[in-house]
């Protein structure tokens, strides 16, 4: 008996169609109403822009399918970044030393979160919205407010700059992490268990999964993506501001709750969040476009969040 | 023969689930103080139908009347106001609320008659209002206060039981209300259904236990293939027309038990004690033996199976497997020691609800599936083919949610999660609450094969029907210790539940 009774319904009622029918729309309606939306040079505008979130909305992925968040990735972005400059400006460490010692810093804050959410069972809501706080306050702490600039070491320009044939290198870091990600997620024991917590923690456990190690994993994995995004930033601009990543944490949220991964844990839709940043990204880049005043940005983002959402509560409806 | 009015008539009910139907026209009348059994096999539609007429579900065809009334009921809330309480098969208390506010969940009481939002809780109204029916109605010594997380399982039932009562609806559902429940509280549910019957309510009462019907309920409804097969006054129903109304044929053995010959000694446990829970208990586990382990509410056999499984601490003792020692501190030490462990609350300690049926086979046994490129999906497609056909388990597709299975067959899924581990000791915590007379005896059946190759069981019941039936030994816990081994051919039914009871056989009682 083959069941080919795929009704309209069903199709709508895929996890992430949403986000893909909206994005669809807006391309579209971008498309027709500007002339310089739909050029190469826009798109890979766009998809540029679009990395940084991308890339800690997979990390996000991996903590809301086990059913935690992490709200301090923003100031984890901003704080690896700094230290990466400090590191080779302040202190002229070597290239490459100062890059993967940023990434080692961005695990052992990772680590750090996790002790407070899986060790101490504080509510990750509350513990990383307090490392938030403190990661971003160091970043004032250490540079007084006063940007650390002038980063125009080539090596490190080339990870955010440079080119692989016609290929951005970060969007190419990008597809490499998307890929690596996915098969962790879909393919490995590892991401069976991160789904399986939060599906029903009390059942993960007496199947033997080991809760804490792998929430401690999931979050020194946020960290170490953190840690990518905040050296891709900073060497895009060349400079480590105070304020860099401030709100992408929200960003990269929205991006994977969009994509409809449940906030409730136990299931992620992780191509779908890509998307979902590049939405966020292709709204802004959209408004620009068409001069709209960047007052506006948030409130048009807030509003096709909201509708993309709407649209998947009505077409899971009646499931039941 | 007067007309009397139904208080609900429901016609031509339809309903299905992605394409397949489930109930295919359900007519059915109830009357005024009276308890309604509705029985069926595992998926035959009872929650369903219950859901349908409280709101939960909407249906897809078909007419409810409400005292001759036709009723649109579209949601929970609808069924509320027209007077309709449920207990619902899956329990549905907050738990990390207190009991108090779950027994006024959504009814809370205030202390001002005025209309408003703001208007102050009442809480020392609500609180005394639930220690009186908690307390004096239902017998149960339940502390008001507490959380419900923290209060065992079958308290929770009651307190299920209590809402329904307090909210003094027309119409009581009771979705298996007795699967949680120890002897007494069961009689006073019973108790409780009688005054209920005496104050006019109307009541249907669900049960995969046909003595509970009978003892209950003045008429029978039997569904079966998506209709009401059977009506009929229980009083002039025989058991068996009731089982071959259900299933389409004859039981004649509901515990299918092969005294195997006992092979050598798989597992000893030796003193095992943990604090004031249990202490120094000893019992051994021959290959191809089911070992019972008996006792009464709160007595620690739970505690005990969980200890061996490495899900409960234990301070003394020594646990010896195939002649080594062996500690199993922790639930990854026991499977690795080749143990499976099947807790008793499906809904909160097995299943993984919103995954596959597939992913919910796997979970345990998943290295069968790692392979060097990863997990293989058609792998696991195969395998959990395969136990949907051996153990019969009721799919529509092996990739739908557990969660939309009935209750026993989400059991079979997590046995063949455990089979697939392939498991030396086997510890059932109640394995076959909520499952019809069937599918028991094919769980028993599927225990009796596995047995077979050289294994053995731990099987901790409070039925001693179950113990009796399919255990070759039996361990009666009383108070946390273990007051004796008895052979099952050493004793009968009313032995076995008298030294549950009191720890002792009766003619050991000095009377
Ligand atoms: N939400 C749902 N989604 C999909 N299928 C469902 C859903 N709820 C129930 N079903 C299907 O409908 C059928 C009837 O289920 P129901 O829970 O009513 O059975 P039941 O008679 O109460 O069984 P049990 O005795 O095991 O409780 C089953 O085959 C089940 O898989
Ligand atoms: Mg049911």
């Amino acid at each position: 008996m083959k069941k080919s009774k795929m009704t309209i319904k069903d199709i709508l009622s895929i996890n992430g169609m949403g986000v893909m029918i909206a994005f669809i729309v807006l391309c579209i309606a971008l498309a027709i109403s500007t002339d310089s939306f739909l050029t190469a040079g826009n798109i890979m505008v766009v998809l540029r822009q679009s990395v940084w979130v991308g890339i800690i909305s997979i990390g996000m992925t991996f903590i809301i399918a086990t059913g935690e968040i992490d709200l301090s990735i923003g100031s984890v972005i901003g704080f690896t970044g700094m230290c990466c400059a400090a590191m080779m400006k302040n202190y002229s460490m070597n290239i490459y030393l100062a890059m993967v010692l940023t990434l080692l810093i961005g695990a052992v804050i990772g680590f750090l979160n996790a002790v407070l959410v899986s060790k101490l069972k504080i509510a990750s809501f509350i513990a990383t919205l307090a490392t938030m706080q403190i990661f971003r306050g160091l970043i004032y702490v250490y540079t007084q407010g006063v940007p650390i600039f002038g980063l125009n070491y080539p090596e490190f320009q080339f990870i955010a700059q440079g080119y692989v044939g016609f290929l951005p290198v970060p969007i190419i870091i990008v597809i490499i992490l998307t890929i690596i990600f996915w098969y962790v997620m879909y393919r490995t024991k590892y991401g069976r268990n991160v789904l399986t917590i939060g599906s029903n923690i009390d059942a993960a456990k007496l199947v033997g999964i080991n809760v804490g190690r792998i929430k401690t994993s999931v979050y020194i994995i946020m960290g170490v993506l953190g840690a990518i995004a905040g050296m891709l930033l900073t060497a895009r601009s060349e400079a480590a501001v105070v304020e860099a990543g401030s709100g992408y944490e929200t960003d990269a949220i929205a991006a994977v709750v969009i994509a409809g991964t449940s906030m409730a844990g136990g299931n992620a839709n992780l191509l779908g969040c890509l998307l979902g940043a590049v939405l966020m990204t292709t709204i802004r880049n959209g408004l620009n476009i068409l001069k709209v005043d960047s007052s506006w940005h948030q409130v048009v983002i807030g509003i096709v969040i909201v509708l993309a959402l709407i649209f998947d509560k009505f077409a899971h409806q009646d499931k039941e | 023969m007067s007309e009397r009015i139904p208080v609900i008539e429901v016609k031509g009910i339809k309903k299905g689930f992605y394409g397949v139907p489930v109930l295919k026209g359900i007519d059915m009348k109830l009357y005024e103080g009276e308890c309604i059994s509705l029985i069926g096999e595992n998926g035959a539609g009872k929650s369903t139908l219950i859901k349908i007429l409280c709101g939960v579900y909407t249906k897809d065809e078909g007419d409810i009347f409400l005292y001759g009334e036709k009723q649109n009921i579209t949601s929970a809330e609808d069924g509320k106001k027209l007077g309709i309480s449920v207990i619902y098969q899956e329990l549905s208390l907050f738990p990390d609320m207190r009991v108090y506010e779950n027994m006024f969940t959504n009814s809370e009481l205030h202390k001002t008659k005025k209309d408003g939002f703001l208007k102050p809780l009442d809480i020392k109204a609500m609180k005394e209002k639930s220690k009186e029916i908690l307390h004096d109605k239902l017998n149960v010594d339940i502390d008001v206060n507490a959380k419900v997380k923290d209060i065992p399982f079958s308290q929770r039932q009651m307190v299920e039981i209590g809402r329904a009562v307090l909210a003094d609806s027309k119409i009581i559902f009771m979705d298996e209300p007795t699967t949680a429940l120890e002897d007494k509280e069961k009689k006073t549910l019973f108790r409780i259904i009688k005054d209920l019957k005496a104050q006019n309510k109307t009541i249907i009462f669900i049960s995969h236990h046909l003595d509970e019907i009978f003892e209950n309920c003045e008429r029978t409804i039997v569904l079966r293939d998506g209709y009401a097969v059977l009506e009929k006054e229980t009083a002039n129903l025989t058991q068996q027309e009731l089982v071959k109304a259900m299933i389409g044929k004859n039981v004649d053995n509901y515990y299918p038990k092969v005294a195997y010959q006992p092979g050598e000694k798989i597992l000893s446990v030796n003193n095992l004690s943990s604090g004031k829970v249990f202490q120094n208990i000893s019992f051994d586990v021959h290959k191809k033996e089911v070992v019972g382990i008996i006792g009464l509410a709160g007595c620690g056999k739970y505690e005990i199976v969980r200890a061996l499984f490495g899900a409960h601490a234990y301070d003394s003792g020594e646990i010896i497997k195939d002649g080594k020692k062996i500690k199993n501190r922790t639930i990854n030490e026991a499977i690795n020691n080749k143990f499976a462990f099947i807790p008793a609350e499906r809904k909160t300690e097995s299943i993984f609800p919103n995954r596959e049926v597939s992913w919910n086979t796997t979970i345990a046994g998943i290295d069968h599936i790692n392979t060097k490129k990863g997990l293989s999906l058609s792998k696991e497609k195969e395998i959990t083919a395969d136990y949907i056909e051996n153990l019969k388990i009721k799919v529509t597709n092996q990739k739908q949610p557990i969660a939309s299975l009935s209750g026993g067959n989400q059991q079979k899924v997590i046995l063949a999660r455990w089979f697939l581990t392939d498991p030396d000791i086997l510890i059932l915590e109640e394995p076959t609450r909520g499952i019809d007379v069937n599918a028991k005896t094919e769980v028993y059946n599927l225990i009796m094969e596995y047995l077979a190759q050289d294994k053995g069981v731990i099987l901790v019941s409070s039925e001693e029907e179950e113990i009796l039936g399919i255990c070759d030994r039996i361990v009666v816990i009383h108070n946390g210790k273990t007051t004796g081994i008895i052979n099952r051919s050493d004793i009968d039914i009313e032995g076995l539940k008298t030294i549950t009871k009191f720890g002792k056989a009766a003619d050991q009682g000095g009377m």
